[in-house]
């Protein structure tokens, strides 16, 4: 199949660092170390082109503080990662660790 | 601790400020988002007493205005806001206006229709008078053989002064300190600012009686110095020429005083000798107390007596300055008038549907207020364009018929009030009763196979929901006009931003 989209380097890895799990905008800061400018607008791209999705948590997991929104990569976003994976051999030495569940 | 709650709030007002870089409808969310995590890893950083915690955050905080931006500046958004700024009634306005500053800037802040508008600088101009003959065949035999003018100055009492003029103002190449400039020139009488009582802004009117005779002496008008010469206050000493001959300037004349044309730049001082085989323009001071009535019998009687003049079918005609000054502004007035009876016509007819029917008091004030100050910010830009950009006839030859007759720029401004009038007013059938916005989404309704059964038009609706229009395809009658329909608040979500996005694509 064509993937009709194709991603930057950064888009890429950010778009792992999703699917490692890291779901929220400052997370995936940490893990990259990418500045928050750069992050956010390509959060907004990702989400525009139907490749990531964003969601606000439950009340049950913010408990006091505010709810946070979180992002999961679709099954559209996951062909794209594939196919730019292949284009970006560095991306699988990149990755971080594949988040525990919880916190 | 007190620093730290001091960090959390500098983030938090950055936030703040580059949340209005965010279009509204995103924004509440936008800044939800963003406080949210700025809360989160505040309670972690604080949790494990991170010193460098509060740097980072601002940091991070800072690059909101990068993720603001994006917001603002994805091109379909530009494209919508863009929309929404050119439907809403302040962007007309302010479109005129700027065509208005426009005009202010290219023509040098309107100077003919300042020197029409405005009282020109004559001392107690109730009392001159051009003097010219009236029930002649061409509109060029207004002007008077120039020994008329010198009996009268001799034989006269009605009068204090009077001076001759060469009437056709010419193109003169005038050049000062090498700086050259193309001017309207005309030949004038030194009494001629006696006559009209000004005074000098620089130098004198008159030539000093111990000049040297064989240059000409020359005033310039206080738009020429400003314009060509910068307003040079040293301009008297420079080296003048005209047409290649030599000249001084001996005075620049105070602003807004012009005569015989307003586009006049420069007066040459010519003598008697020179102006001796020519007819003239006459421009005379009666003395306190004379009518022009009385003037008029006296003057003619003077040439009778000396010269023999019959006079046949003609006669001589005295009228005050002051008139003809405002003749073009009366002129352009009546233009203005007959132009809003028409239209005042159209309205009472019901042709368009214009009256806020269901509005209250305080809308109909602002549907009518919105609709005066754009229709005069229109009439202002066609009257400053048409009297600044094209030929002026003299004002100072004949008389009124023939300003009416030769003036173009009388005749576009009339021409151009009906267009600019319908144009408003057409405009004005296709806004908001509510909130003046331009309506949009035409819908084509109705087929016009059942023209005689059904109703066969189009529908446009208000942006934000107030309302919709009914405007016919095909009059049944010539008194069908638009129907405005109001909607309630019950429509709006229909016509929510997301909704109008979704249909707009
Ligand atoms: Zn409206």
């Amino acid at each position: 199949m064509d993937i009709p989209v194709k991603l930057s380097h950064t888009s890429a890895l950010i778009l792992q660092t999703i699917s490692h799990g890291y779901r929220y905008g400052f997370d995936i800061m940490d893990v990259t170390g990418l500045p928050s400018g750069t992050v956010y607008p390509a959060l907004r791209r990702l989400e525009r082109d139907q490749l990531i999705q964003s969601k606000w948590e439950s009340e049950a997991l913010a408990q006091e503080r505010p709810l946070r929104k979180y992002y999961r990569v679709t099954r559209l976003g996951n062909e794209v990662l594939m196919s730019a994976i292949k284009r970006y051999p560095l991306l699988e030495r990149l990755a971080p660790e594949t988040k525990t569940r919880g916190r | 601790m007190k620093g730290r709650l001091t960090t959390l709030g500098q983030c938090q007002m950055i936030l703040c400020v580059a949340s209005w870089i965010v279009p509204r409808r995103a924004r509440a969310e936008w800044r939800k988002e963003w406080e949210a995590e700025l809360a989160f890893a505040w309670q972690i950083s604080q949790a494990k007493g991170e010193s460098s915690a509060a740097t980072r955050l601002r940091w991070r905080c800072c690059g909101a205005f990068l993720d603001a931006a994006w917001y603002r500046c994805t091109r379909e958004d530009l494209r919508s806001t863009s929309k929404h700024w050119s439907q809403m009634p302040t962007f007309v306005l302010s479109v005129l206006f700027g065509v208005l500053l426009l005009l202010a800037g290219a023509s040098g802040d309107f100077p003919r229709l300042r020197s029409i508008l405005l009282r020109p600088p004559y001392g107690d101009p109730q009392h001159i008078v051009t003097v010219s003959r009236t029930g002649v065949t061409s509109s060029a035999e207004w002007v008077v053989p120039y020994f008329w003018v010198d009996i009268w100055r001799r034989h006269e009492p009605a009068v204090e002064g009077v001076a001759a003029y060469s009437w056709r103002p010419r193109a003169a190449a005038l050049m000062i300190s090498g700086r050259p400039a193309g001017v309207a020139s005309v030949r004038v009488e030194d009494g001629l600012f006696q006559v009209f009582g000004v005074r000098p802004l620089l130098g004198r009117t008159s030539r000093p009686s111990d000049a040297q005779d064989y240059r000409i002496g020359l005033l310039l008008s206080y738009e020429t110095w400003r314009r060509n010469f910068f307003c040079d206050p040293n301009i008297l000493e420079k080296r003048a020429t005209i047409d290649g001959q030599e000249a001084m300037i001996i005075g620049v004349l105070p602003e807004r005083f012009w005569f015989p044309s307003a586009d006049v730049g420069v007066w040459r001082l010519a003598d008697k000798r020179s102006f001796s085989r020519e007819a003239v323009g006459v421009v005379a001071r009666l003395r306190p107390q004379v009518s022009e009535r009385w003037a008029e019998g006296a003057l003619q009687r003077d040439v009778s007596n000396m010269t023999g003049e019959a006079f046949w079918g003609s006669s001589l005609q005295v009228w005050p300055v002051q008139e003809r000054i405002r003749q073009p502004l009366i002129s352009y007035t009546v233009a203005l008038c007959i132009t809003l009876l028409v239209m005042i016509a159209v309205i009472w007819s019901g042709r368009l549907n214009l009256y806020p029917r269901y509005a209250g008091a305080v809308r109909a004030c602002r549907w009518w207020t919105f609709f005066a100050i754009k229709s005069f910010l229109l009439l202002s830009i066609l009257l400053a364009a048409v009297v600044e950009f094209t030929p002026e006839p003299y004002v100072f030859p004949p008389g009124k018929t023939t300003f009416v007759l030769e003036s173009v720029s009388l005749w576009i401004f009339s021409v151009g009030c009906l267009f600019t009038l319908w144009w408003s007013l057409v405009d004005q059938q296709s806004r908001c009763r509510v909130c003046l916005r331009r309506l949009v989404l035409p819908a084509h309704i109705g087929g016009s196979g059942c023209l005689l059964l059904g109703w066969v038009g189009t529908e446009l609706a208000c942006p934000e929901g107030h309302g919709l229009l009914h405007v016919s395809e095909t009059d049944v009658c010539w008194l069908d006009p638009a129907q405005w329909t109001q909607l309630d608040e019950s429509w709006e979500s229909l016509f929510s931003e997301k909704a109008n996005d979704e249909v707009l694509g």
